[in-house]
């Protein structure tokens, strides 16, 4: 009876510890992966930052400042357009507009005057924010009109004139970084939490920024993508949330990959994943025929890396391609 | 008895001539009766002050249930919005009918606009200040000093008799088209609309019980919002139009009233016609604020009707913040059901 109860105690004990122990290592590991991911981000608010020092020190002519904005975007792969946008009368008296806009196209560097009737700059949250808080502030994701056209967050900095004392006394403009999605949607996935975690990012509003497992679409010239998230809040999570609605125009033979997490989770004997980086491959390799060759190669690949582990979590694959005479549609489990 | 083919093909013929003569007319019969009722259908436009959303669910349900039809009108529902001013596209005949709110009205008609008023859709107002109780404000007082994110334009009114009304100063910034600014802490507090932004922060995270929420309308500030309107010619030339235009509207209200989910599925259909980007649970949301504030207290009898304490109101303040001259009779600028 004694040996039992010894032995019940014993066990109760253990478990304790090895939750706590488990719990503080998780905590551990989510700070650790926090940091790498905040370190990144600092690295980009370091740009607009120093540009404003730079724009705040004293005068700076415009071809100079212009050459700076342009080397920051070409410089700096993370960063996909930045621009400097002036109070009215700031920049040149009579001048209500002033913003210069360096970001990544097709063509490479594209520049674009993006302050006009109809796009008000002083109105958007990226402009009118930073301003009023007199701080930076990184913006959740939308989709910018301006001159990018795609889906971004953007670290507004603002830059003032300043009293004696160093205080910001009225704003004279904006510095902007902007980011997109997809570059931040790649540095998450990049990253590998313990042997099944992921990350996701949140911004300060609920709104999920990043998540894992987005779908890959690719077309005609087979280099898979993957489709960044619109953002919003958790499914499930606050009744009658709000949630926002993309649309994609594919063009004919444009190919869509869903799938779940067990695809990019299996794991091989020495616990290796699959990871969204073999998806990547296999797609690349076979991306040109019929979804359902797509599928079943898939599956093949998957079972052939796994060299006879257990299957980690359920597999489904969906591949849709959209508009040719030879589409077909078909699923894998 | 021998069978003559000849005979059978004259039956035949017979047969034939008497079908296309039947075929014939009930297709002359048919072309005459839709000729008929498309000359009887008289063309109208409507443009309502902003995106397709549940804001104008009576409209689009009206429209889509065949109810403008039933009253003789063959309606073109235009899309709102930015850029699309209300009684600018009525002054250019671009839109026979529009929506706006009550304060503008009064202000185009005091400012030599010849509008006029067909119905007080929308009898309270949905205009609020949402303020955030961890910033230390639980009453109107509570907001001296504070930073306060207001609209430009006629969203100004009610805010700046609110603050006169409790002696309050405040410091007005700048507000335009997010939340964004009240989540992050720009401001203290800021204006919303009870069936629009007021919800979208409720999403955001913040819960009703960590917010201050004064409806002006609760503080004998209500001004009622959205109204029907048409040039003053449009009415004297054809009376009858512009009631069969009312009445059908606020059958279309009733009917989305009662009918929710089939109301929100015509909605989403406009709503992403236009690429607005909105969401079936938002519009449910502001749908149900809609039947607050066309019928409140579900008492249906002031439906559509303009109080005349309720222009004085909003006369008055416009006048004591100099936005007109002179106020209009009432009697001229309301012409809609009594």
């Amino acid at each position: 009876m004694v040996f039992a109860m010894a032995l019940a105690y014993s066990y109760s004990y253990s478990r304790t510890i090895i939750l706590d122990e488990a719990e503080k290592n998780a905590r551990n590991l989510t700070l650790s992966v926090a940091r790498r991911i905040e370190q990144e981000f600092r690295a980009v608010e370091k740009l607009p930052e120093h540009l404003c020092a730079f724009l705040e020190a004293g005068p700076c002519d415009k071809d100079t400042m212009l050459r700076l904005v342009r080397r920051m975007v070409e410089e700096n792969r993370e960063v996909f357009g930045s621009a400097v946008a002036f109070e009215p009368n700031s920049f040149q008296p009579g001048m209500h507009w002033y913003a210069p806009y360096y970001f990544k196209s097709k063509s490479g560097i594209t520049f674009e005057q993006i302050g006009s009737d109809s796009y008000d700059y002083f109105t958007k949250d990226w402009y009118h924010l930073p301003k009023v808080l007199k701080a930076p502030v990184w913006m959740d994701p939308y989709f910018d009109e301006g001159g990018g056209g795609i889906i971004m967050t953007t670290y507004s900095c603002p830059f003032f004139e300043r009293g004696r004392d160093g205080a910001p006394v009225n704003a004279r403009g904006i510095v902007t970084a902007d980011v997109s999605l997809e570059w931040l949607s790649n540095l998450v996935r990049s990253i590998q939490v313990g042997r099944t975690g992921y990350c996701f990012i949140i911004s300060n509003t609920g709104t999920f920024v990043t998540h894992h497992n987005p779908p890959l679409l690719w077309d005609s010239t087979c280099t898979p993508s993957f489709l960044g998230p619109p953002g919003g809040p958790l499914l499930g999570i606050i009744e009658d949330a709000t949630f926002k609605m993309d649309r994609l125009t594919f063009s004919p033979g444009t190919v869509l990959l869903a799938y779940t997490d067990g695809v990019t989770e299996a794991f091989d004997l020495e616990g290796k994943l699959f990871s969204e980086e073999r998806l990547r491959e296999v797609i690349t390799s076979v991306g040109q025929k019929t979804v359902k060759e797509i599928t079943e190669v898939l599956l093949e690949k998957i079972d052939s890396f796994r060299k006879g582990a257990a299957q980690s979590d359920d597999i489904t694959i969906m591949a849709l391609r959209f508009g040719s005479l030879t589409s077909n549609l078909t699923s894998g489990k | 008895m021998k069978n003559d083919p000849r005979l059978i093909t004259k039956a035949l013929r017979r047969h034939i001539n008497g079908t296309l003569i039947v075929v014939l007319s009930l297709v002359f019969l048919q072309t005459v009766s839709a000729v008929q009722a498309e000359t009887v259908l008289k063309k109208a436009s409507f443009v309502p002050q902003w995106l397709p959303q549940a804001q104008f669910a009576g409209y689009m349900v009206a429209l889509e249930k065949g109810f403008y039809r039933e009253v003789g009108l063959d309606l073109t529902l235009m899309v709102g919005g930015p850029g699309k001013p209300p009684f600018v596209l009525l002054g250019s005949g671009e839109a026979t009918f529009c929506t706006d709110w009550l304060s503008n009205g009064i202000e185009k008609r005091a400012s030599g606009h010849r509008v006029v008023n067909l119905a007080q859709v929308v009898q309270r107002s949905a205009l609020m200040l949402v303020a955030k109780k961890k910033s230390g404000i639980e009453h109107p007082r509570d907001l001296n000093g504070k930073n306060v994110g207001l609209w430009a334009g006629q969203f100004y009114l009610q805010p700046m008799a609110f603050f006169r009304k409790y002696d309050i100063k405040v410091n007005i910034i700048p507000n335009y088209s997010s939340v964004s600014i009240f989540l992050k802490g720009g401001v203290d507090a800021m204006s919303a609309m009870w069936y629009n932004e007021y919800h979208t922060i409720l999403n955001s995270g913040l819960n009703s019980d960590d917010l201050s929420l004064f409806f002006f309308s609760r503080v004998g500030l209500n001004f009622p919002e959205d109204g029907i309107y048409c040039l003053e010619e449009t009415f004297r030339a054809d009376p009858g139009l512009c009631e069969r235009f009312v009445r059908a509207s606020l059958e279309g209200w009733l009917y989305a009233f009662d009918n929710q989910e089939e109301a929100i599925r015509i909605v989403m259909k406009h709503a992403e016609a236009a690429h607005t980007g909105t969401n079936k649970a938002h519009q449910r949301w502001m749908l149900a604020r809609m039947k607050d504030l066309i019928i409140p207290d579900e008492d249906k009898s002031n439906l559509g009707k303009l109080e005349p304490a309720d222009y004085a109101l909003v006369a008055d303040i416009l006048k004591d913040f100099r936005l007109i001259d002179a106020i209009p009779q009432f009697e001229d600028f309301y012409r809609g059901p009594r």
